[in-house]
């Protein structure tokens, strides 16, 4: 952040439109706190229910044995990240505005529509998870899916981008409630560092279901509409040149706080492990672990995946809002009112209920929807982050300031072959499964 | 662009995003023109296509065969 001195290089600006403070460090913290946001929202929103159930699912077949790989992914996903903030910050525009307009028709038309399509099936997982915690909860899912998404359409048609990050944060900072139900596992500290920092494997070494579980555990931190959600976010907020910094500290502090949130989930399944507990969901773990852990575990479990689920859902209803909104050029912000932004919102509200609407039909093949949301995902992932390494290398488009420096690309191709590698051992033990026996 | 002033008296201003004038972005907020096709882009994009053709591929013979294994 820059601190003018001189009054001739300072815009002029209504003082209604200023907030004043007279020390520094009060200046630098409310900055932050005006900026930060899309980096907190679109890091924890990716702990949505999929995310719930993969890392409470490793915790329950592997115990801490898997907890180094937060670590090694938290590099990972803040320096995508990082990208697509530093690409929103430049070009104030959208992810899918900016492959439709530099990559041409056919790019931008197969990269929006694999978008919605990976998205809404993704959606009908938010909800679907939605039904099984409040099934577990008492709830009816006939009350409880249509509740969950009239609430979520309230969310946006207010009008304001504001009410709804605010109210988004809020739910992102429920999370701190899995550091609670951790600590009620007793877990051993020193183990628990021990197993973050020292990679190590299962006592049953590498085989086809702990390398399944991994590639599940990095497809589902880093996911495909967060690229498009953060940059969206960040042209929503209209952030400045000079807040790249703070948006970086955002993203930052979203990647770190993601995997601490993730690695608490990964504990309280790993008590299910130490109770030798079978499950096969968060929901069932939740019943299987009252006796232990009484009536806080059990609820508190089931009401943080119909919170994971409703952060997602909000977070990938948007990205798919904005991005059709960017590529059909309709007006599409969350600044605007339903009928100033009639295309935006009915894509929103049209996706959300249509998904709901999906979870409510009975007998409906979810565990399909959910392998189809895992292939797709993987096989969009290489091409989402290959645009976007493209384009931070666009000096035609962003000028020498703001493409990458030679050591980011090094660091971001080793992530794009990285993910090639993995999307392509996922997409072929999900397709292939005999491929890969070990 | 700036969005922070001293004033006299030790007094710093700070600005919301929201509130403050537009900034001319990179691109010039217009519909751009399409990327030049350099031989990286043009290398990264031609194995991003043989990537989604293998797997379309792939898909295909996975279907190709549930199917033939369902007919017996």
């Amino acid at each position: 952040m820059t601190v003018m001195e001189s009054p001739v290089r300072t815009p002029q600006r209504p003082a209604e439109t200023q907030t004043r403070v007279s020390r520094r460090w009060q200046q630098q913290l409310l900055l932050f706190l005006m900026v930060a946001g899309p980096g907190l929202i679109v890091m924890e929103a990716d702990n949505d229910a999929g995310a719930v159930s993969t890392y409470v699912q490793a915790g329950a077949q592997y115990g801490n044995h898997l907890l180094w790989i937060l670590l090694l992914l938290l590099p990972i996903t803040y320096f995508t990240q990082e990208m697509v903030a530093r690409l929103g910050i430049a070009t104030g525009q959208g992810h899918a505005a900016m492959i439709y307009q530099r990559f041409g028709k056919w790019w931008g038309r197969f990269s929006l529509i694999d978008l919605l399509f990976v998205n809404f099936l993704t959606l009908v997982t938010e909800f679907a998870a939605i039904s099984l915690a409040c099934t577990h909860l008492g709830i009816a899912p006939a009350i409880a899916v249509p509740v969950a998404a009239a609430g979520l359409v309230l969310l946006v048609a207010t009008g304001s981008y504001l009410r709804w990050e605010r109210t988004v944060i809020v739910l992102c900072l429920i999370d701190v409630l899995w550091f609670v139900l951790a600590a009620r596992t007793h877990a051993a500290l020193p183990a628990v560092v021990r197993s973050t920092l020292v990679p190590s494997l299962p006592h049953g070494g590498i085989t086809g279901d702990f390398i399944f579980l991994v590639i599940a555990i990095v497809g589902t931190t880093i996911a495909p509409w967060q690229l498009f959600f953060q940059q969206s976010c960040v042209a929503e907020k209209r952030l400045r040149f000079a807040d790249l910094k703070w948006a970086r500290l955002d993203t930052m502090l979203g990647a770190i706080f993601t995997m601490l949130v993730a690695g608490a989930m990964m504990l309280v399944g790993a008590w299910g492990f130490h109770h030798h507990l079978a499950f096969d969901d968060p929901a069932q773990l939740a019943d299987a672990l009252l006796p232990f852990g009484g009536e806080l575990m059990h609820r508190g479990i089931l009401l943080l995946m119909v919170n994971a689920s409703v952060l997602g859902a909000t977070a990938i209803s948007l990205a798919s809002s904005w991005a059709y909104g960017e590529v059909m050029g309709w007006p599409h912000s969350l600044h605007k009112k339903v009928w100033e932004a009639p295309g935006f919102y009915a894509a929103y509200i049209l996706t959300i209920g249509a998904a709901a609407g999906i979870v409510l039909i009975p007998r409906v093949p979810l565990q399909l929807v959910i392998v189809s949301v895992q292939v797709l995902a993987g096989l969009m992932l290489p091409s989402a982050i290959i645009f976007l390494q493209l384009l931070l290398n666009d000096r035609a488009l962003l000028g020498d300031r703001w493409v990458n420096r030679r050591w980011n690309n090094w660091v971001n191709w080793s992530i794009v072959v990285l993910l090639f590698a993995l999307s392509l051992t996922l997409a072929l033990q999900v397709l292939a499964p005999h491929a890969l026996h070990l | 662009m700036a969005h922070t002033q001293a004033f006299p008296r030790e007094m710093f201003s700070v600005v919301h995003p929201l509130k403050d004038q537009p900034e001319q972005k990179c691109g010039g907020g217009a519909a751009l023109a399409p990327m030049a096709m350099s031989r990286p882009v043009r290398i990264s994009l031609l194995v991003l296509r043989t990537y989604l053709l293998a797997m379309v591929a792939l898909v295909a013979w996975r279907m190709l065969a549930v199917t033939v294994l369902a007919h017996h």
